[in-house]
């Protein structure tokens, strides 16, 4: 009788499994961020046409922020929570492909993207969107005192620029941690020097984006008028400002200061329908999908597709900055920021 | 003598009904979980690198230090008010309760802006995270003072008699209390402990706690290991001081609720500066969201519900919505706590001692890292039948978790005050054990679980803890779009999002004087 149940069982959870596996086909899940929108917008209308067009339905599932996404999809590596990945980018890359997160395809369509961008997915991943972390400047605080807003990133160590910048904390921060890397990129070894002169320029650190961007930055009310933000917060303070037709940003760039980060998406291993999941990665770099990026994502298409006016009048994108390799980010991530933790601490 | 004993009991069958569940659910989704994943994840080079690294030490030092220094104050400052508004009856006293409750759904970021702006000097560390950690969880001491059963009539009697006031207080009100005081401060202790946002933003390198650092390691450097080496520090530590604290637990003497009196001039003095603090962040709220870069206006209240930026350009979430997932969420979550205190309080009532494991095991969620556990019910229900990563019930599920001890606490207090002669007495007038049971304990614990479900709501609608860990498809709270406006570029953002605060701090006032109002009408 023993071996009638549990043969009984057997049967059931083989069933089970069965079933559970056996769909898939019709449907992907689809892993992002938590700023990626989960309904209604463009994007989102995007998606729906692929289904139309494909009969693939896809699901939205919200993973948190990246470094929860990629730390959830590590653990989780090759019994993945979805088919796709959408949004690791160059700092955490490696991490995800040295646990074996994906299983390697590039979108066919990435012969026409550029080259950097395809090759810091090392095969494994396909680059969908970029973006820059540069120093903000406040424009009308600069408009009103004798100073011309900096141009460089040497500048901001320079003591007429003393006491006017604010950046986050690399540990704790994605934002700040772009900025060190982008000192790190230009400044080779000579970075930690650097960054001794930024702390006798009396630099403030945040622990976080908000907190400079709308606590310290005098635009907000603080009194430092350089803040470390996006190349894409101008068009953004126009586009959700009081003003949607201002022919000036009241923000601005400086473009030495950039460190671009890029955004890929690849098929996680595990999935049981590889070929869906790899017909949906095409579908997101196509022109269809990339237009609708920059007004909801914040950030820039790999794709040749026209920008909105908004960004071709007030957006920076400054062309190639320097950039380290993920490999390299994530070896020595570390020691870099307890190497500036004990410079600024 | 011992026949006796058993006599009185409830049977067997019903001390295994209302304890397996309870426990089956901190064994099933909290010690399994944290298990799978510290097994999963751990090495001995990670926990020989983290046990060696002085900084970790440190780090301990400060939660603790923090944690105390938080507990103390928050108590020191809540007695009071509890106190006061505990024995007397006035207009506006559920409104006044309720306001308490709201300031615990107040979005972490605002209330750390707001604490370092009313700080001089715009400080980080220990201060600023004192401050804001008293605030947040002043309501836990008032609202549980408040419901507690306070001796006024012995009061009374002493007072009567000739006793000083500040000599009633020490010898008759406080040592009364004390088992209701010692559960509640050791739910503050605990929340402090393993405080997370508000240390994120407020702390500094050295000045912050294991929750942060395991974060820190886990999230940011990925070395999923040595978070998990921290989190056991972190649980460990707490187990020993939760021990020692329930050392220094002693029963309290019997005693009933007496009458309530009228408000006397210096209590109305206590309520409103109690009212003013607690206020504080939440006109900075209102302020806020009438700002939009620093001028007035009014378009953040214009836009609230609305899903567009500009016309052909929209958000990708509707607040309206999502204030609607926020209240069926918080209605279930309570729910769900209120289930599980309530066979924890049975549990209790019936067996004191198998009663004292399982509240242990329903306090355990508030000394494990929210990222620890979110993590490993993320690898233990990741296989068919309990694939469960992404289901519609771990959201609510997860919030009665946290929610169970601030529902249970105050009414294992309060049972601590029973006098077990009367379920004695009531068996022995022929009253079947079960029945003895309910007719005694009931009455006193109905009132502090109905309040304390007002906690279970606001808990689930400020949405903190190992939930906001878990991947979701759609669904979104209210407080996740309220981080999400947070986060954008753009002035009109902000003041949505302290709009929105303001109509969840709202939400929550009105369920929890919907509760309280509950709790009262079982009072009479």
């Amino acid at each position: 009788m023993n071996t009638r149940i549990l043969t009984l069982a057997a049967t059931a959870l083989l069933a089970i499994i069965t079933f559970g596996c056996s769909g898939g086909a019709d449907e992907l899940t689809l892993v992002t961020y938590s700023s990626f929108p989960a309904a209604d917008t463009d994007l989102n209308d995007a998606l729906a046409a692929f289904t139309e067009e494909t009969g693939i339905t896809v699901n939205i599932l919200n993973a948190g922020d990246t470094g929860t996404m990629v730390t959830k999809a590590v653990l989780a590596s090759g019994n993945p929570e979805g088919d796709v990945m959408w949004g690791v980018d160059n700092t955490l890359l490696s991490r995800a492909t040295a646990a074996d997160v994906f299983e390697p395809f590039v979108a066919e369509a990435a012969s026409t993207f550029d080259d950097q961008l395809v090759a810091l997915g090392n095969g494994i991943v396909t680059p969908v969107d970029f973006g820059d972390v540069c120093v903000n400047f406040d424009r009308a605080w600069f408009d009103n005192s004798a100073l011309e807003p900096p141009t460089t990133l040497d500048a901001l160590a320079d003591p007429t620029y003393a006491s006017l910048l604010a950046v986050q904390h690399p540990g704790t921060s994605s934002p700040g941690l772009a900025f060190l890397l982008s000192t790190i990129a230009r400044l080779g070894d000579g970075w930690t020097t650097y960054w001794e002169d930024l702390v006798t320029n009396d630099v403030l650190v945040t622990n976080d984006w908000e907190e400079a961007y709308y606590g310290a930055f005098t635009r907000a009310g603080g009194d430092r008028p350089l803040v470390v933000s996006y190349g894409s917060s101008p068009p953004f303070e126009v586009l959700y400002g009081d003003d949607p037709t201002a022919s000036v940003a009241p923000t601005g760039v400086v473009e030495d200061t950039c460190y671009r980060q890029v955004e890929f998406a690849g098929v996680l291993r595990g999935t049981d329908a590889p070929d869906e999941a790899r017909q949906l990665i095409e579908f997101l770099v196509s022109a269809d999908f990339q237009q609708h990026i920059p007004l909801n994502l914040y950030v820039f298409p790999v794709a040749d597709v026209a920008l909105d006016q908004v960004f071709i009048d007030h957006a920076v994108i400054p062309d190639a900055p320097p950039a380290l390799t993920p490999a390299d980010i994530d070896a020595a991530r570390a020691s870099w920021v307890e190497q500036w933790i004990s410079i600024t601490g | 003598m011992d026949q006796h004993h058993r006599l009185n009991r409830p049977p067997r069958w019903f001390t295994t009904a209302v304890t397996t569940p309870p426990a089956a659910i901190a064994l099933g989704f909290v010690i399994v979980p944290v298990a799978m994943l510290s097994a999963q994840a751990i090495s001995i080079e990670a926990l020989s690198t983290t046990l060696s690294d002085t900084r970790t030490w440190k780090v301990l030092g400060f939660t603790t230090g923090q944690a105390l220094i938080s507990t103390i104050a928050t108590v020191a400052l809540g007695l009071a008010p509890g106190l006061v508004i505990a024995r007397s009856d006035f207009r506006g006293r559920q409104l006044v309760l309720s306001l308490f409750a709201a300031v615990f759904v107040m979005p972490t970021v605002v209330m750390a802006a707001g604490v370092r702006a009313l700080l001089p000097g715009d400080p980080t560390g220990l201060v600023p995270i004192v401050v804001a950690h008293t605030l947040f969880n002043l309501a836990i001491i008032v609202r549980g003072i408040a419901t507690a059963p306070v001796p006024l009539d012995m009061e009374h009697a002493a007072t009567v008699l000739g006793a000083r006031r500040l000599d009633v207080a020490r010898t008759i009100t406080l040592p009364l209390l004390r088992p209701t005081l010692i559960g509640l401060s050791t739910v503050v202790f605990a929340l402090c402990f393993t405080s997370f946002g508000i240390v994120r933003i407020l702390g500094t390198t050295t000045s912050t706690t294991l929750e942060v650092e395991i974060w820190r390691e886990t999230i940011i450097l990925g070395r999923i290991d040595r978070g998990v080496v921290l989190a056991i520090v972190q649980l460990l530590t707490l187990v020993v001081g939760l021990a020692l604290w329930l050392v220094i637990r002693r029963r309290s003497m019997p005693h009933q609720h007496g009458r309530r009196q009228p408000l006397s001039r210096q209590g109305l003095l206590i309520v409103v500066g109690s009212c003013l603090v607690v206020l504080a962040p939440i006109i900075a709220l209102i302020r806020g969201s009438f700002l939009v870069n620093n001028t007035l206006s009014l378009s953040g209240w214009r836009n609230l519900f609305s899903n567009s930026i500009r016309p052909g350009l929209r958000l990708g979430f509707d607040p309206a919505q999502a204030l609607l997932t926020s209240l069926t969420t918080a209605a279930l979550a309570t729910m769900f706590a209120l289930i599980i205190a309530t066979l924890v309080v049975a549990a209790t009532a019936s067996s004191p001692n198998i009663g004292r494991i399982v509240d242990g095991a329903a306090m355990l969620p508030l000394g494990i890292s929210a990222i620890t556990l979110g993590l490993g019910l993320l690898i233990t229900f990741d296989v068919p039948p309990v694939d469960w990563r992404a289901s519609s019930f771990m959201t609510p599920l997860g919030h009665a978790l946290i929610a169970t001890p601030f529902v249970m606490r105050p009414a294992i207090g309060a049972l601590s005050a029973l006098n077990r002669r009367q379920v004695h007495a009531a068996a022995t007038l022929g009253a079947q054990p079960i029945r003895a049971l309910a007719n005694t304990v009931v009455p006193i614990v109905a009132i502090p679980l109905l309040s304390g479900a007002g906690f279970a709501v606001a808990i689930s609608l400020g949405e903190f803890g190992a939930t906001s860990m878990l991947s979701r498809s759609g669904g979104e709270t209210l407080p996740i779009i309220i981080e999400r406006l947070l986060s954008r570029t753009g002035g009109d953002f902000r003041a949505r999002a302290y709009g929105l605060s303001i109509i969840l701090a709202s939400a929550t006032m009105g369920m929890v004087i919907a509760l309280d109002t509950a709790a009262s009408r079982r009072q009479r």
